[in-house]
């Protein structure tokens, strides 16, 4: 699944059209859009903002684990021209003087550029450097959800110093900004998507787990080893239909048996697999 | 080589082993940091993604360089020492302990080398009148990205002018121009793992495969250096005592065993925490569900699946080396 994460409406416009996100919620003042394998928090201006927001919209929802999430939003930036984009290769924050460093193992379309994330709005440009207001709260939050290379922070240039940043935004402007690069944010999220489905177990697993734990039983232990066994299985046996489990669980005479035979099934797709 | 990223400590940016790789790697950003740790450290990184397509960190070696290894990690020296000049491998073996233990595959490499030869000269003065062993490929293959980090052009002098320090490098790879290029050096042995054609191609991913390795030994061989045998870690596939017998047939009929300095054989073993990691990282690997144990803080085979398996190599390489050259680990 795929998590976005901005501060404004205006930065959010251009990714809900693209997903066709509808509205389903909040928490706060954060505003919750979602689609198919697809959410959005709109949290509001500020790192700590965009924390609570991005944590809001993680805690609702329990495919937040080991998803993608892309912080998408405008900045500010000491040498690269209006309009261009950039992926945060170091986010640091003006506040704690901390930094993180995202990693990215995958080509993407844009340069990478240090992202300093401020506690109020600035023109004070520094060379080479973007200037947001998000990006560090975001990272932080996330990284509670997903390892970093599935986090990543997108920033669109929006003022420099040759056109600093105006008090008022020009809200048309900014999803203008955001849409021009809207296909290739579209193109980096599902190729980050793709990489974090590896340890996606197929759903009809927590099906079974639920059914066993009802009829048969099965303590927490147990179904915390059922689950991992299951897990095991699907991605030895690489079957989409779980018939043989069902079987399995179905002539068992025990809960032990079926932890037993399902190990026991196991060790032999390894064997075969091992070679 | 090409990466994407790489991340320079601002305490070894201007060091000239790092200026020539920055300037050799023009498409690659650069990312100023003040400790690697920084980057590499961060609990939050999944090795896996990483090996897709790692970045490098250049970052200056603090601390103690040289170390000792544990007690049973010899080849019959007065002392043994390893160390490591890079973190992490171009190759991806699944047995491989690195992937457990790192938060992150990127890989470091410690340019100040000049460092690690004092140590190392220190060590040597340190314990004089005693044979020192030193290993490199540890944390990483000694070899694997010469034409980069240049390590062995750089330490291989040292130990032709010091023959009182044994140098193993550890290796699987066929990278050993710099070798041929000059004349062998009697206290240096060119240690390759190795592993059975079938272990190597499912386990043993980008590493070379058993032909080349063996070809490259038997160049080697053939213009003098000494050779390792480094059996190591020995997986029980299925028809492993046959499948390691036809193996060891091959090395035989591949290298003179005169050219043989030694021979280790190792089974396979992981700390607990470091295998859970491990599994964790890729819960489809057969290699990690099959007949393993947990004994003694390691997560190793069943002693009954592996030791006729040790017990018919340990005979074979008896049938061709003297006892004093074969070791084992455990």
């Amino acid at each position: 699944m795929i998590f976005f994460v901005t501060a404004l409406d205006c930065e959010a416009k251009p990714l809900i059209k693209a997903f066709q996100m509808k509205l389903m919620g909040g928490h706060g003042r954060a505003q919750f859009f979602g689609g198919d394998d697809v959410a959005l928090v709109v949290t509001g201006v500020g790192s700590m903002r965009s924390a609570i927001g991005t944590t809001a919209l993680g805690m609702s929802l329990a495919s937040a684990t080991n998803s993608v999430w892309l912080n998408v939003g405008i900045c500010g930036h000491g040498k690269l021209d209006l309009g261009e984009a950039v992926i945060a290769t170091k986010i640091s924050s003006s506040t704690t003087g901390e930094s993180i460093y995202p990693q990215c193992p995958w080509t993407v379309p844009w340069k990478g550029s240090h992202v300093k994330t401020l506690h109020c709005p600035s023109n004070e440009y520094e060379y080479g450097v973007a200037f947001d207001m998000e990006a560090y709260g975001f990272y932080e939050a996330a990284l509670r959800f997903s390892p970093s290379e599935c986090i990543q922070s997108i920033k669109i240039v929006s003022d420099n110093q040759h056109h600093p940043a105006d008090r008022k935004f020009d809200k048309n402007r900014i999803s203008e900004l955001i849409e021009r690069h809207i296909d290739d944010i579209v193109s980096c999220s599902k190729t980050a998507a793709q990489f974090s489905k590896i340890y996606k177990s197929p759903r009809w697993i927590d099906a079974i787990v639920e059914e066993a734990t009802k009829n048969q039983g099965f303590t927490a232990t147990q179904r915390i080893q059922l689950q991992k066994k299951l897990g095991q299985w699907s991605r030895l046996s690489e079957e989409e239909e779980p018939k043989t489990i069902r079987d399995l669980i179905d002539n068992a005479a025990s809960k032990k048996e079926i932890l037993s035979r399902l190990e026991d099934e196991i060790q032999g797709l390894a064997e075969k697999k091992l070679g | 080589m090409n990466f994407h990223r790489i991340y320079v400590e601002k305490a070894i940016r201007s060091h000239p082993r790092s200026e020539a790789i920055l300037n050799s790697s023009p498409k690659a950003e650069i990312i100023e940091c003040d400790r690697y740790g920084e980057v590499f450290n961060p609990r939050s990184q999944n090795f896996r993604f990483q090996k897709t397509k790692p970045s490098l960190i250049l970052a200056k070696k603090q601390g103690q360089r040289v170390l000792s290894t544990p007690p049973d990690y010899g080849l019959g020296a007065d002392r043994h020492f390893y160390f490591s000049h890079m973190l992490n491998c171009l190759y991806d073996c699944r047995y491989c302990f690195l992937q457990g233990m790192y938060q992150s595959a990127n890989y470091v490499l410690f340019p100040n080398y000049e460092d690690f030869i004092q140590d190392i000269e220190n060590t040597v003065e340190k314990y004089s009148g005693e044979k020192c062993f030193f290993f490199s490929g540890y944390d990483c293959d000694s070899l694997a990205m010469e034409s980069m980090t240049e390590f062995a052009k750089s330490f291989l002098p040292y130990f032709k002018s010091q023959p009182r320090a044994w140098l193993e490098l550890r290796t699987k790879s066929v990278n050993i121009s710099t070798l041929l290029e000059q004349e062998p050096i009697e206290n240096v042995v060119i240690a390759f793992s190795l592993n059975p054609d079938s272990v190597a191609k499912s386990l043993e991913y980008q590493a070379p495969p058993l032909s080349a390795r063996l070809k490259a030994m038997a160049k080697l061989a053939k213009a003098g250096w000494k050779i390792g045998l480094r059996i190591d870690p020995i997986i029980c596939v299925k028809d492993a005592i046959a499948i390691y017998s036809e193996f060891l047939n091959t090395i035989w009929e591949s290298i003179p065993l005169e050219a043989v300095h030694s021979a280790t054989l190792g089974s396979f073993r992981a700390p607990i925490g470091i295998f859970k990691k491990m599994e964790t990282l890729y819960p489809e690997e057969p290699l990690f569900i099959r007949g393993l144990k947990n004994r003694n803080g390691m997560t190793c085979y069943e002693e009954s699946m592996e030791s006729s398996l040790r017990e018919s190599i340990f005979d074979q390489l008896r049938d061709r080396l003297p006892a004093d050259r074969i070791f084992s680990c455990q």
